[in-house]
């Protein structure tokens, strides 16, 4: 079967993280993936990227460290 | 998906050394609702980690958030911003989560082949009923995060006491969890868990603490 283009665009993605910044391992957390696919959900990582590489993104802090 | 007794009571073990470390380390209250920067500040100490958390703005309907670990000591969480605080909360933890459990055969670079083996498995759920009979490394480590993330969050020694005051009608599944703030299926997957999580911490009080924490620890580097 074909790669889709979603699926190819986030394959290289990983393939250049692993070769250029060391990237040994990623994991995913989703939601109701009886009703997904994994072009959907490839489409989704990908637009998680994008946005990240247009700096849509900021630190997540919950506030609540309290250490000695 | 079958897991085996030698990865839960390792799944356990290390949920008990994190809650023992947060309590010798952490100021304050830890309970009832776990505070998710002191988890994220003793996983980091315990295991000589470097992690950046991270909201995301992007639209989806299916992916809360993800890890990455790499081959200096580094990790990224990414959290999808539109999530509910709640949602937030649970996803940042079950991603630490990983860091804590996962071993080097469970890493893998390869993300759509995990992504593969996550809507196979959903899919086989939904015509077997049971999932994927011989799931991989990579996908038992999604399901062992997801356990140790709800004992985190909603420890067992809250069960037994919430289950009697449910039969009694005295509380609500949505009370509890506004009370642990988190979403409440993770309630609801306690109670479903409870039968397996129970058999397995009474395995390791049973062994010699010694030997579990050698094992724990072992089984941690």
């Amino acid at each position: 079967m074909e790669m889709s283009s979603e699926r190819k665009t986030l394959s290289d993605r990983y393939a250049r993280m692993e070769t250029e910044e060391g990237l040994v391992d990623v994991k995913f957390l989703l939601s109701n993936t009886a009703e997904a696919t994994t072009d959907e959900v490839c489409f989704e990582v990908n637009a998680m990227y994008e946005a990240l590489d247009r700096g849509e993104s900021k630190v997540l802090d919950f506030g609540d460290l309290a250490i000695h | 998906m079958q897991i085996d007794n030698p990865k839960l009571c390792a799944t356990y073990r290390k949920v008990q050394l994190v809650r023992e470390h947060m309590g010798q380390v952490c100021l304050g209250k830890h309970e009832p609702a776990l505070r998710i920067m002191n988890l994220h500040h003793v996983i980091q100490d315990m295991y000589g980690l470097q992690i950046e958390m991270r909201e995301v703005d992007f639209p989806a309907v299916h992916l809360k958030g993800k890890i990455e670990r790499y081959s200096d000591k580094r990790a990224r969480i990414l959290v999808r911003a539109s999530l509910s605080d709640a949602e937030k909360r649970s996803t940042a933890v079950k991603e630490l989560c990983h860091l804590m459990l996962d071993q080097e055969e469970d890493w893998s670079p390869r993300g759509t082949d995990t992504i593969d083996e996550l809507m196979l498995d959903a899919s086989l759920l939904a015509s077997n009923g049971v999932g994927n009979a011989n799931p991989s490394a990579p996908l038992m480590s999604e399901a062992l995060a997801i356990l140790a993330g709800t004992e985190l969050m909603y420890p067992g020694e809250y069960h037994d006491g919430d289950l009697a005051r449910l039969k009694e009608n005295l509380t609500t599944i949505s009370a509890i969890a506004l009370q642990h703030d988190v979403p409440p299926y993770i309630i609801q997957h306690a109670y479903t868990n409870k039968e397996v999580r129970d058999r397995v911490c009474a395995q390791i009080a049973a062994e010699m603490p010694a030997a579990a924490n050698d094992d724990a620890k072992r089984s941690s580097m």
